[in-house]
């Protein structure tokens, strides 16, 4: 059973049984929906932690589709960049080093606070005095 | 100036523990070199020829004299005594040791600063105006929007991996003082018909080994919608940028690539995305919290003075050295009775934009007694004191002459930017310092240097183009052939409102020829020009570069 990281506890748990739809790094899903209808999860490719399209889609794939379902990433994806990936609203990372874990947990809570509004966290000015 | 609050300080020391942990992870080798590198780059750590060099974050060349008296300290703790302003108003420092640099990090932190961002494929330092809040004409200060451009790209989660590293300029004036032309996005404040307050944006300038003008891509952006503007630029860019060549990378290829056109139709297809989620699922700032950024750039008290002072005329008339540093160092300021100075940090024979620990701390001292302790950096690498009364100004010079802060060429020929080049680059080709010093000591006689007038000599060690060369009213772009160091010269190229990219002349020039073609060049100007009021860059654009080519010919020949 493919066990996937959860990035909302950092919990290990099993991959859903069931069908991922597979975005490729380089596909415009701005310009061209993906046929998004009954699927259930999908995954986005980190081919190298710099290539950072994945990034844009899974918030494409939120607010632009309102996809409500699994977005895993799948690739080269730095316990470093964890936090981003769950701001941007990816909901899971396969193929965890176990060495890296540790790593990835420090990652999901180095930040208290974050500025930008995002899927996940409020942004820091709405949390300022007055400014909500 | 800016105030950080609970959550700004908690952002900063959050990184500095982050970057700690990292730290220690390298030393005790539980990760390579290859991992660490994007973390250290992530933080404005480079690994350059001799030594680690850390960029320190100046946000829009805005320090207090409290600031720079920190930046003084880690330069005595933890350099060699000096740090080196940068063309992007940053700070540089180049020789901390690795172990160090988590407790450098702590230090500015302290302080309210910090080196995030300043390096690797993100978007970097906002830059601009040195004289903003100072300058006449201006929509409003442009730090401002500078300061909502820092924290919202401060860890922004879509755009820290893009294909190449991102720079913007705002200019509030529709004098460009902020080279807003040569960056990735330029944002120019303007008013719109309504006198509602608003951006002019253009896209794709950039220096480097193809360099552009940036092209208009929104006459007019409504104040309040810059930052979901700014998201989608960033998406089109992240999403569609090349990243199969370093060199390519950049937006300014892609934007030449896709057609300005084009790239427009997919950005506001974007933004009309943004817009469609409404307030609720905007991304842009509240008014409430832009209010709250604002108030830190109101004006501080300035005194209702005359127009001219007696103690200021008097002094120029009876110091010519005063009044020469006057002429050439003071910018007019909004308020009357008061004016803003450029310190130059091109004294003969130093580095350009090196400064001391103790010209940091002096300097200091002098903002703190007669500048409402404002300082500025400056992308020509030199820093400002934005808010003098005329009154003190012979008091201010000589307390920079005493600290060796007093060189009065600021705009003349031996203030050149120069990249650091070969002494410190692992990237550049060629020398850079060694020939501004030495056009420096070419032109060393101060009157010869005022005759000149305006002339904007930039200095590249490599096509990287850190020197700025190609918007150099002469350029010169050092190149390796079969090992030997040679200089192109460029010439007509310009940073301003009305930028341009400098035209090649001629073949490459060795080390020991540069500098007398600097000054056939010169020599031919001062005999073309129609009178002292017309600069080099007017006759240029006047003539063209065929009688300075010629006159580079005739008598190299």
């Amino acid at each position: 059973m493919t066990k996937l990281l959860r990035l909302s506890d950092g919990a290990m748990v099993d991959a859903p049984v069931g069908d991922v739809l597979d975005i490729a790094h380089d596909q415009d899903i701005m310009a061209e929906a993906p046929a998004l209808d009954g699927v259930a999860a999908v995954r986005l490719i980190f081919p190298k932690f710099k290539d950072g399209r994945a990034f844009s889609q899974a918030r494409v794939l939120r607010t632009r589709y309102g996809f409500t379902g699994e977005i895993r990433a799948s690739g080269d994806l730095l316990p470093d960049q964890a936090a981003f990936a769950r701001r941007v609203g990816i909901d899971t990372v396969e193929d965890i080093k176990a060495e890296r874990l540790e790593d990835f947990h420090f990652a999901l809570k180095a930040y208290r606070f974050a500025y930008q509004p995002a899927e996940h966290g409020a942004p820091a000015h709405s949390l300022r005095g007055g400014t909500q | 100036m800016y105030q950080y609050d609970d959550i700004d300080k908690a952002m900063v020391k959050d990184r500095v523990a982050e970057f700690r942990r990292q730290v220690d992870r390298r030393i005790s080798g539980d990760i390579t070199e290859d991992e660490f590198k994007p973390m250290r780059l992530m933080n404005g750590l480079y690994l350059q020829l001799h030594a680690y060099m850390l960029r320190v974050a100046i946000p829009y060349g805005t320090l207090s004299s409290d600031q720079l008296r920190v930046l003084a300290s880690i330069a005595r703790d933890y350099d060699k005594g000096y740090g080196h302003v940068s063309t992007r108003q940053n700070m540089q420092f180049n020789w901390p040791k690795l172990i160090d640099t988590p407790d450098i990090l702590d230090r500015l932190a302290d302080a309210e600063m910090h080196a995030i961002q300043t390096s690797g494929n993100c978007i970097r330092n906002t830059t601009t105006d040195p004289f903003a809040g100072a300058a006449a004409g201006e929509v409003e200060d442009p730090r401002i929007t500078c300061e909502i451009i820092r924290q919202w790209s401060t860890f922004h989660p879509e755009f820290s991996f893009l294909p190449r590293k991102f720079k913007i300029a705002v200019s509030a004036t529709e004098e460009d003082r902020a080279a807003i032309a040569v960056h990735d996005i330029g944002l120019q404040m303007i008013r719109n018909d309504a006198g509602e307050p608003g951006f002019k944006v253009l896209v794709g300038g950039g220096q480097g080994r193809t360099p552009y003008i940036a092209e208009e891509i929104r006459e007019f952006l409504p104040q309040a919608e810059l930052l979901s503007y700014l998201e989608a630029i960033l998406r089109v860019y992240n999403v569609d940028g090349r990243r199969d060549n370093i060199y390519k990378a950049r937006i300014k290829i892609l934007v030449n690539e896709m057609g300005v056109e084009d790239f427009r139709v997919a950005v506001e297809r974007e933004f009309d995305g943004f817009r469609a989620m409404g307030p609720a699922g905007s991304i842009d700032l509240p008014e409430a919290e832009r209010a709250r950024i604002a108030q830190y750039f109101e004006a501080p008290a300035f005194e209702a003075l005359p127009e001219t002072s007696d103690a200021f005329e008097k002094a120029k008339a009876s110091d010519p050295l005063f009044a020469a540093w006057a002429r050439f160092n003071l910018h007019p300021h909004k308020e009357a009775g008061y004016a803003s100075a450029t310190i130059s940090l091109k004294p003969n024979d130093e580095p350009p934009g090196d400064v001391t620990a103790d010209q940091m701390v002096a300097l200091a001292a002098i903002a703190d007694r007669y500048g409402f302790s404002d300082i500025r950096t400056t992308h020509e690498q030199n820093m400002v004191l934005p808010h003098l009364k005329l009154d003190d100004l012979y008091a201010v010079w000589q307390a920079l002459e005493a600290a060796g802060l007093g060189s009065a060429n600021a705009g003349l020929i031996s203030d050149i930017i120069a990249c650091p080049g070969l002494d410190y680059c692992n990237l550049a080709n060629t020398r850079s310092i060694p020939v501004a010093n030495r056009i420096q000591s070419r032109f060393a006689d101060p009157r010869r240097q005022a005759e000149i007038g305006e002339l904007k000599i930039k200095i590249s060690g490599c096509i990287n183009a850190c020197g700025h060369h190609h918007v150099g009213h002469i350029g010169i772009l050092g190149v390796d052939k079969k090992g030997e160091e040679f200089y192109q010269l460029t010439l007509g190229g310009s940073a301003d409102e009305d930028a341009a990219i400098g035209e090649i002349v001629g073949r490459g020039l060795s080390t020991d020829d540069v500098v007398n073609a600097v000054e056939r060049v010169v020599d031919s100007y001062l005999a073309l020009r129609l009178s002292p009021d017309e600069r080099f860059i007017d006759a240029y654009r006047r003539l063209g570069a065929e009688p300075f080519k010629e006159a580079l010919y005739d008598k190299a020949a």
